[in-house]
């Protein structure tokens, strides 16, 4: 390649692996992003859509990684409920559905 | 990829749309960089003492003059589920993932993330001072700093010349 050569092109892309897994009222959305800093991953939800990065600098004699993955939202989800928890290098990203999709239980009078 | 409820029989099994043609084209990269990561992870790579589990962690080994460091993914992993182990000169990583209650019980719409238990071997160069291994864990990597013996690190003889 002829490309020129800046930092960004030290990190080598990732697609972190998921798992999605859907209860009654949530989706659970997981990646492994093993060695990032909670400070350098960025969850982003869009009406639409959820969009994951995250950078491990490079360290030593290793080179950098950079995580990316986007997924299209179902029209059940509540797009503002997002709420995100990063442990022992896995993300979870927790997706609320919205009320009507939501079980009930409907009293009968 | 989109979050679509599918019929619970073709969950568990690794989706053809890993396959390029099923996306666009944007995200080409991705996927070859995660078939290639995938393919070099699994049978072909014999490293040594490669044994065969359900799962092999990516391990990334690194050199320099003073020291191997090897860095082994193990997202999701508590340090108490990692053992790491030296015998005969071979370094063994071993432990269990396990999944969360929600993982457990929920509808699976996919799952890439690998579970069970898993243990790779790694035979040792003679260079490596065994007692000085040092092993870290953090934020699910587990980092394994090797020290060259001090007579196999490299240095500069002076010669006398008369």
């Amino acid at each position: 390649m002829t490309q020129t050569l800046t930092p960004q092109d030290t990190l080598v892309t990732v697609t972190p692996a998921v798992s999605i897994i859907e209860s009654k009222d949530a989706y659970l959305v997981s990646l492994d992003i093993p060695g990032a800093a909670k400070d350098r991953i960025a969850v982003n939800v869009e009406q639409q859509s959820l969009h994951v990065t995250a950078e491990v600098p490079a360290a030593g004699e290793e080179a950098g990684k950079q995580y990316r993955r986007q997924f299209t939202l179902a029209d059940d989800i509540d797009p503002h409920s997002a709420d995100a928890r990063y442990e022992l290098g896995v993300l979870t990203v927790t997706l609320r559905k919205k009320e009507q999709y939501r079980p009930k239980q409907i009293h009968i009078q | 990829m989109s979050l679509i409820k599918r019929t619970p029989t073709s969950d568990l099994t690794r989706w053809n749309s890993e396959f390029p043609a099923f996306r666009g084209l944007l995200s080409l990269q991705h996927d070859m960089n995660r078939i290639v990561d995938e393919f070099f992870r699994g049978d072909l790579l014999a490293d040594g003492g490669f044994s065969r589990r359900d799962w092999y962690p990516a391990v990334d080994i690194t050199e320099n003059a003073e020291r191997y460091v090897l860095n082994a993914e193990l997202p999701g992993m508590a340090k108490e589920d990692v053992q790491v182990t030296l015998e005969n000169n071979v370094l063994t990583i071993r432990g269990e993932k396990k999944g969360t209650t929600e993982e457990k019980q929920g509808d699976v719409h996919r799952i890439e993330r690998r579970f069970g238990s898993f243990e790779r071997s790694f035979t040792l160069p003679s260079t490596v001072d065994v007692n000085k291994i040092d092993a870290q864990y953090k934020d699910g990597v587990l980092s394994l700093t090797l020290p060259k013996a001090e007579e196999a690190k490299p240095r500069a003889i002076d010669v006398k010349v008369r």
